[in-house]
């Protein structure tokens, strides 16, 4: 027994020494062939995104090897270009389905839905059977996807073109797109994006129907009708305004159809559907609400109160409560500078990327019109303690309030809110305003003439999709939009939309893009991108 | 120290042999029979099965059960005979009839040569009255010279002397038969908001009002919430509308009261 507790002495001084062998090794070191590629244009960067369009761009590289042993020939290698979606578990790839191609170049159009992929450049050295990796990625957009969508009426029948900014100054357009659609789909409304990258809700409204287009194509088929998102499906809706709270304590999407009903989506709900008209403020009195709906769209006012909305019977601002089935009388907390109920019509209403909600109201007796800006607020209290959860509390304010004054104002119905100035633009048949909010005795000045045109679509367009936008696609929600048509054109190509930059200090207007051709001009509306 | 030398050396070589052995030690026992523990897709933790007739419109008064029967062994190249007891306890005054809660099924089966299992079908019967009177009967394997009782899952009870004793359970199922309208066990975290306090009267009268089957209905993940939150709203504006066409007879619920929704339902 006395022997046996030698041998655990034994064997480590056995490791030990062992470990202080030299390694004299009994391998043939040779030097193996590292293959890279040529930088350049023509070959993918390790790392770099490349943006393509779907069906319009190739992917294109003609990557030039180099070889650390000069092995030059190209059939001394095997080659693989493979794609798929970002962030896929290997595990649920098939390899034969993602290798889009076998050969050293790639050329080949981009048919890939939209979305960002993982893109792989593998070299094979078929003496060593190393194979040698550049990985980079592939942003894959549409021209349906994301763009400008411009609805116009051509001899009472929709058309969509899509105008997609691929940069700054590049544009691609697509036209008519729903030119191949066998329904009959009736005679333009308006066309309302809800800002949700997931439901998108990009609403087609006609005079028989409304239609949730698809997130991604835009196709429209029956299957898509608004109809099937009732508890109850109507025959048809027509939709006269639509709403999605995201930034809210409840996330809700209002609508207000065709007979002055509001319905909602409870969309925290899986599978929920509109269910039955809540147009009774607190339940018990109807009432007629204008055909507006708005909502915060930052979230720097997470939980505050889902949808702000107008009663048009009794002439005040009214709001669904995170804590309420049915719309009430709105109140606010702050400074009071207008009253609730104003007395006054709605003629306009719209939400902005920042927050504040502003509207246009006419006084029925005196036919003067006025400004109304509001802020949905909400605020998150802590807990007692670090490990309880705290509470949203919401609540209204009023930001500002004013007179409009200037030329025509008394006829004017179209209207659009500088989204970072304090202006306010008004249209009237041919010609385009500028008021400035923050001087309201100043009167509003001439700032745009279209002889021969009237203007249809005035427009702030918010981007509030969270994307890592470029300055640039940023920028585009601080452009003023209008629509207009060309009196004396032709049904199918009088329409014109125009941008323009939008100066501090009210500065002359900058014309950056002028697009025609379209039908009447319905609506000029921006689609973001949808997620996956 | 030789010795261990010579017994570290007898060891490595017997590890290096078996590391080259390639057959794989399999079972050489008996073969046997066993009820699978598991029943439509959900495995069952005792021996009964419910067959709930309420689930079931009214109309309806009979379906077929599948019990399948396990082989515990090694498959045969040839058939392999087993057979079936039906029956119930003389003494039992909820005991199931023949020809009236159940068809007799064949009481001989085989287990396919190179298969490892089989069916035993059997009709479910609905009798009148069964609402105050549910059945029940038992259907027990029987060992064969070829397939004897190898395996089964048991549970432990208490006998009459208050011992724990335990009993195999799958070698026979116990069918009971009744007309009840089980609780979906979605109704804790969504039932009450819409629809308010569980009665299987209510629960019937969604499902007529609906048009819901009653088995979707009990479903976990039949129906979504956003459904069943759009019937709550339905059900309480149908019951508003039928109570208003004869005020003196409102829609009652089995407590005798009116018939209400839950709270989210209100409007």
């Amino acid at each position: 027994m006395k022997k046996l507790l030698y041998i655990p002495v034994v064997v480590a001084a056995a490791l030990w020494s062992a470990g202080c062998a030299d390694d004299i090794g009994n391998y043939d070191y040779t030097e193996i062939n590292e293959v890279s590629l040529e930088r350049g244009n023509k070959s993918p960067e390790e790392g770099k995104t490349y943006d393509v369009v779907a069906f319009i761009d190739n992917i294109d590289f003609d990557p030039q090897l180099k070889s650390s042993l000069g092995v030059n020939d190209e059939s001394a290698y095997e080659y693989e270009w493979r794609i798929m979606p970002l962030g896929t578990d290997w595990s649920a790839i098939d390899a034969e389905e993602i290798t889009v191609c076998t050969t050293r170049r790639i050329n080949q159009p981009v048919t890939l839905s939209p979305g960002k992929y993982s893109a792989f450049f593998n070299v094979k050295d078929k003496s060593t059977g190393v194979t040698w990796t550049t990985c980079f990625y592939l942003m894959v957009r549409s021209v349906t996807n994301e763009g400008w969508l411009i609805l116009s009426n051509v001899n009472d029948k929709c058309r969509l073109d899509i105008v997609y900014n691929r940069s700054e100054t590049e544009d691609l357009l697509s036209h008519d797109i729903f030119q191949d659609v066998d329904m009959d789909l009736g005679k333009p409304e308006r066309l309302i994006f809800n800002y949700d990258l997931g439901d998108q809700a990009t609403l087609l409204v006609t005079d028989k129907n409304t239609w949730n287009l698809d997130r991604v194509d835009l196709h429209i088929a029956e299957e898509n009708s608004l109809v099937w998102r009732f508890g109850v499906s109507p025959g048809s809706v027509r939709v006269k305004a639509s709403a999605i709270s995201k930034f809210a304590g409840r996330n809700l999407w209002a609508i207000i159809d065709e007979k002055d009903d509001i319905y909602t989506i409870a969309r925290n709900v899986d599978g929920a559907f509109f269910e039955f008209p809540l147009t009774r403020l607190n339940g018990t009195t109807p009432f007629k609400p204008a055909p507006f709906i708005c909502v915060n769209h930052s979230n720097a006012n997470n939980g505050c109160n889902p949808v702000i909305m107008y009663d048009a019977d009794h002439r005040q601002f009214i709001q669904i409560h995170n804590n309420s089935v049915y719309p009430s009388v709105m109140d606010f907390k702050g400074r009071h500078i207008f009253d609730n109920p104003t007395g006054r019509d709605m003629l306009h209403m719209e939400s902005t990327k920042a927050g504040p909600i502003h509207s246009v109201l006419r006084d029925p007796a005196t036919n003067d019109t006025y400004f109304y800006t509001i802020n949905m607020r909400g605020e998150y209290i802590e807990a007692e303690h670090w490990w309880e959860e705290g509470e949203y509390i919401s609540y209204n304010e009023q930001a500002a309030y004013g007179k409009v004054v200037g030329p025509e104002i008394e006829s004017a119905t179209k209207f659009a809110f500088h989204h970072q100035w304090d202006y306010l633009f008004y249209a009237v048949g041919d010609k385009v305003y500028q008021f400035n909010m923050a001087t309201p005795d100043e009167p509003a000045v001439l700032v745009l003439t279209f002889p021969g045109e009237e203007v249809k679509v005035l427009r702030s367009n918010p981007f509030v999709a969270w994307e890592a936008y470029a300055d640039w696609e940023r920028a585009r929600a601080f452009q003023l939009v209008i629509g207009s048509d060309v009196k004396s054109g032709p049904a199918a190509t009088c329409g014109k939309v125009r941008f323009y930059e939008v100066p501090n200090l009210m500065q002359p207007l900058k014309k950056l893009k002028e697009y025609d051709g379209f039908g009447s001009i319905v609506e000029v509306v921006y689609k973001e991108r949808a997620k996956y | 120290m030789k010795n261990l030398i010579i017994s570290l050396g007898l060891v490595m070589s017997a590890y290096l042999f078996t590391g080259c052995e390639k057959s794989l030690d399999t079972y050489e026992g008996g073969n046997g029979i066993y009820f699978d523990p598991w029943y439509e897709e959900a495995e069952i933790l005792n021996d009964t099965i419910d067959v709930h007739w309420g689930l079931k419109k009214s109309d309806i008064t009979g379906q077929k059960l599948i019990l399948n029967v396990k082989l515990f062994g090694n498959t045969a190249p040839v058939d392999r005979k087993f057979s079936i007891r039906v029956e119930t306890d003389p003494e039992d005054e909820n005991a199931a009839k023949d020809g009236v809660d159940y068809i007799m099924p064949p009481l001989e089966y085989v287990i396919a040569a190179g298969k490892a299992e089989t069916p035993i079908e059997i009709e479910v019967l609905r009798r009148p009255g069964l609402k105050d009177s549910p059945r029940r009967f038992r259907i027990s394997l029987v060992e064969s010279d070829e397939l004897k009782f190898h395996f089964s899952r048991a549970i432990g009870y208490k006998d009459v002397t208050g011992e724990t004793v335990t009993r195999p359970i799958d070698l026979q199922r116990v069918i009971r038969i009744d007309e009840s309208f089980p609780m979906p066990i979605w109704w804790d975290y969504r039932g009450q908001p819409y629809f308010g306090t569980w009665s299987q009267t209510k629960a019937a009268l969604i499902c007529d009002v609906m048009e819901i089957e009653r088995e979707d209905w009990v479903d976990k993940a039949k129906l979504s919430a956003g459904y069943l939150k759009f019937c709550g709203a339905f059900m309480k504006r149908w019951l508003d509308e039928q109570n208003a066409k004869d005020p003196d007879n409102p829609i009652l619920d089995e407590d005798g009261e009116p018939m209400k929704m839950g709270v989210e339902s209100d409007r």
